[in-house]
């Protein structure tokens, strides 16, 4: 079972301006890739390029499945990579796998 | 650009919403090419997604289908009850499964003269409105089914 509060933003500078308020309560990102204004790649650069956000995990979860573009976002500090579709299962998994837990119980 | 190839693409995103919709909302569909691109009138609200596809040549592509049936799919691919879903995450699902069929075909295409790059997907909906386009544009369609329900794609080179 996974239990939390989720914060929704539209777009890349939506994102960032939640994460001004809100970042000292935020333990995971997911974050798309294609998103109007700010796209995930910039957004990503500019997370891990904050002293405050940098330590918080981020999981792209996108369409954007080729190779070259998985790789970027690893490097650019990404924990995890989960391109669409997806199960519900497996999106839990690597949610709990980028919050460093292990299993889930799904009910 | 061939009629052959824009066929074989057409595939390609059908093929990737029988996964996008296998995996995600467990609907098996099947797909037969359909003649008539300019999408009908109908007494009931339709939901359309759509996305610009920018290539060599830019293409637009569109899904839509009746609000029922998008209540439907985006029911089970989300796990919420459909009477509970918001008319604006009926839209915003049929977006999304739009963009997850483009990026999925993106990567096919990638080392291909019709690579495309992606733009944000939208969606309009209604009663009794019809997209009509340009004649001589290189263009196809698709129907597809799953049970009752009734889903298009179009693709058009313009």
């Amino acid at each position: 079972m996974l239990d939390g509060e989720l914060l929704e933003a539209s777009d890349g500078i939506e994102a960032l301006d939640l994460l001004e308020e809100e970042y000292k309560r935020v333990d995971l990102i997911l974050l798309d890739w294609n998103m109007p204004r700010l796209d995930g790649m910039e957004v990503l650069k500019r997370l891990k390029a904050d002293r405050r956000f940098r330590s918080i995990p981020v999981m792209m979860v996108t369409t954007e499945s080729e190779r070259e573009n998985i790789v970027r976002a690893i490097q650019h500090g990404a924990v995890h990579y989960l391109v669409k579709p997806f199960t519900i299962e497996e999106l839990i998994k690597r949610i709990m796998e980028s919050l460093g837990k292990g299993g889930y119980e799904h009910d | 650009m061939t009629d052959m190839d824009i066929e074989k693409i057409a595939d390609y995103f059908t093929e990737s919403l029988r996964q996008v919709l296998s995996t995600m909302a467990g609907f098996e569909i099947s797909y037969i090419a359909c003649d008539e691109f300019n999408s009908s009138c109908s007494d009931n609200p339709i939901i359309m997604g759509t996305m610009v596809l920018h290539g060599k040549k830019d293409a637009i592509i569109s899904l839509s289908m009746e609000k029922d049936t998008a209540a439907m799919v985006i029911a089970y691919m989300t796990g919420i009850l459909p009477q509970e879903l918001k008319e604006q995450d009926l839209f915003d699902g049929v977006a999304e499964l739009v963009n997850i069929m483009a990026g999925e075909v993106k990567a096919r295409l990638s080392n291909t003269p019709y690579h495309f790059l992606l733009t944000s997907p939208f969606s309009i909906g209604g009663t009794n409105f019809r997209m009509v386009q340009k004649k001589n544009l290189l263009e196809t369609c698709r129907h597809l089914k799953a049970g009752e329900m009734d889903i298009t794609f179009r693709i058009a080179y313009i």
